[in-house]
C-alpha cells in the first residue's frame, strides 16, 4: 500500500502494527493499556489520577496514529507519549504533592513476615522509586518494570544509548541502597 | 499469601502483578474515552467553521460580559452568603447531633468525577488523595491517642479507596481506633481480625492497644 494512501486510511481510526496489518483502535487500547496504566503508576501518578493521565494518553494516542510512521515499534511510541504525560501531570502538582508523592518514608518497625507480603512489596518499591530523580526513575521503571530494551527505552525518551545505561546503572544502585537499609531493619527485627 | 524477595527483579515482578489494572479500571478508561475521542474525531473537520464559531463565542461572550457586569457583585455576595450557609449547616447539625456523626462533623464532599483533568491546578491547599498518605495520617492520630480523628481518616480512606490494596490495613486501624474509643465489642472484633489475618504485621499492636 502507498505510504500516503496508508496514512488516510490510518486517520479512520486504523492503522498497521509492525505486520502490517490494520489495528482498530480498541485493539490498540487492549494490547498496551496494561503498561500505560501501570507505567503511569510506576511514574508517581497518584492512584486518584491514573484513570485522567491514562485517558490523556490514550487520546493523544488515537490524535496521532494517523501519522505515526513506523519508524519504532508501537510500544516504543505509545511508551514515548506515556511519559511526555506523565511529566506534564507531575508539573502541574502542587509542590506540597510532590514532596509527598516523593517522600520516601520506610516503616520504623518491618515486621518480617509482613515484608514478604505482596502489598507491602509493591508499595516498598513504589516508595523507593518515588524517590529517585525524574530521569533515572523513568529509565529504571521501563527497564526494570516494563522490560522494555534499552535502545527501546532511549528511543522512548529521546536520550542516546550511553546515558540511557548510565542512568539505570544509577538508578539500581540506589534502588539497593534502599533494599539493604530495609533488609538490615528486617534482620534487626528478626532478632 | 505469595511471598515476595527483598530483591530488585522479585519486587519488579510483584509490582507487574500487583499494578496491573482490573478489568474494571479497562472497561471504566475506555468508556471515559469515548466522549474526548468523539470531540477528537470532530476536531479534524473543516477548520473554518471552527474559527467562525470560536468567533461567535467570543463575541457572545463579550456580550454577556457586559450585560452581566452590572450583576456580578450582587451575585457575588449572594454566592459568598450560600457558602457561608452550607458549610455552617453541617457544622451546625454535627452540635446539634453529635451522637449522629460521630466520625466526621464536617461533610467531605468527595471530588467531583471529570472526564479530563483541569489543567491548571489553583495555588491553594488541595485535600489529601494518596490513600497511603491517609493510611499515614490515621495511624499518627492513633500514636497521638485521637481516636476520633482516626476514625475520622479512616472512614474518607474508605470512601475514597473502596478496593483498596490496603483494605485490611485500614480494618486494622478502625479496630485499633475502636479500642483507643472503649467502644463496645472492640475487642472481639481486634480477636476476629487477628484470627482471620494471622500474618497482619498490626497484630501486636491490636493485642497491646484492645487488651488481648
Amino acid at each position: 500500500m502507498d505510504v500516503a494512501v496508508r496514512t488516510e486510511a490510518a486517520s479512520e481510526q486504523e492503522f498497521p502494527d509492525s505486520n502490517d496489518r490494520a489495528l482498530s483502535f480498541d485493539e490498540v487500547y487492549e494490547m498496551h493499556v496494561d503498561l500505560v496504566w501501570r507505567g503511569a503508576r510506576a511514574l508517581g501518578v497518584l492512584a486518584n489520577d491514573l484513570d485522567d493521565v491514562v485517558q490523556d494518553v490514550f487520546v493523544v494516542v488515537h490524535r496521532k496514529l494517523g501519522a505515526f510512521e513506523h519508524r519504532s515499534s508501537i510500544k516504543t511510541w505509545i511508551t514515548g507519549v506515556l511519559v511526555n504525560e506523565v511529566r506534564r501531570y507531575r508539573r502541574q502538582l502542587p509542590r506540597t504533592q510532590v514532596q509527598d508523592v516523593l517522600a520516601i518514608e520506610l516503616p520504623s518497625e518491618v515486621d518480617p513476615h509482613r515484608a514478604l507480603e505482596s502489598a507491602f512489596a509493591a508499595d516498598l518499591l513504589a516508595r523507593i522509586v518515588a524517590s529517585l530523580s525524574d530521569d533515572t526513575r523513568e529509565v529504571f521503571v521501563l527497564s526494570e518494570i516494563e522490560g522494555l530494551t534499552m535502545p527501546a527505552i532511549a528511543e522512548s525518551l529521546s536520550i542516546n544509548l550511553s546515558t540511557a545505561y548510565s542512568r539505570l546503572r544509577l538508578a539500581k544502585q540506589q534502588v539497593e541502597r534502599h533494599l539493604e537499609r530495609v533488609r538490615c531493619q528486617i534482620t534487626r527485627s528478626e532478632r | 499469601m505469595k511471598g515476595t524477595r527483598l530483591d530488585v527483579a522479585s519486587l519488579a515482578a510483584n509490582a507487574r502483578e500487583t499494578w496491573r489494572p482490573s478489568n474494571a479500571d479497562r472497561a471504566r478508561v475506555r468508556q471515559k474515552l469515548k466522549a474526548p475521542l468523539a470531540s477528537s474525531r470532530l476536531s479534524a473537520g473543516p477548520r473554518v467553521m471552527w474559527i467562525a464559531v470560536a468567533a461567535v463565542a467570543v463575541v457572545g461572550t463579550a456580550a454577556l460580559l457586559l450585560m452581566s457586569d452590572a450583576k456580578s457583585e450582587a451575585a457575588a455576595l449572594q454566592k459568598r452568603a450560600d457558602t457561608h450557609a452550607s458549610v455552617a449547616a453541617p457544622i451546625a447539625a454535627s452540635a446539634a447531633a453529635p451522637h449522629l456523626q460521630p466520625v466526621l462533623s464536617i461533610a467531605h464532599a468527595p471530588p467531583p468525577s471529570r472526564t479530563r483533568r483541569a489543567a491548571p491546578l489553583p495555588p491553594a491547599p488541595v485535600p489529601e488523595r494518596s490513600e497511603l498518605e491517609l493510611l499515614r495520617r490515621a495511624d499518627r492520630a492513633l500514636r497521638d491517642g485521637d481516636a476520633r480523628s482516626a476514625r475520622a481518616i479512616l472512614q474518607q480512606h474508605e470512601e475514597e479507596f473502596p478496593t483498596s490494596l490496603f483494605a485490611d490495613e485500614r480494618a486494622a486501624l478502625s479496630i485499633l481506633a475502636e479500642c483507643a474509643a472503649n467502644a463496645p465489642d472492640s475487642g472481639g472484633l481486634a480477636r476476629r481480625f487477628i484470627a482471620e489475618h494471622p500474618g497482619s504485621w498490626l497484630r501486636q499492636r491490636l493485642r497491646s492497644a484492645c487488651e488481648l
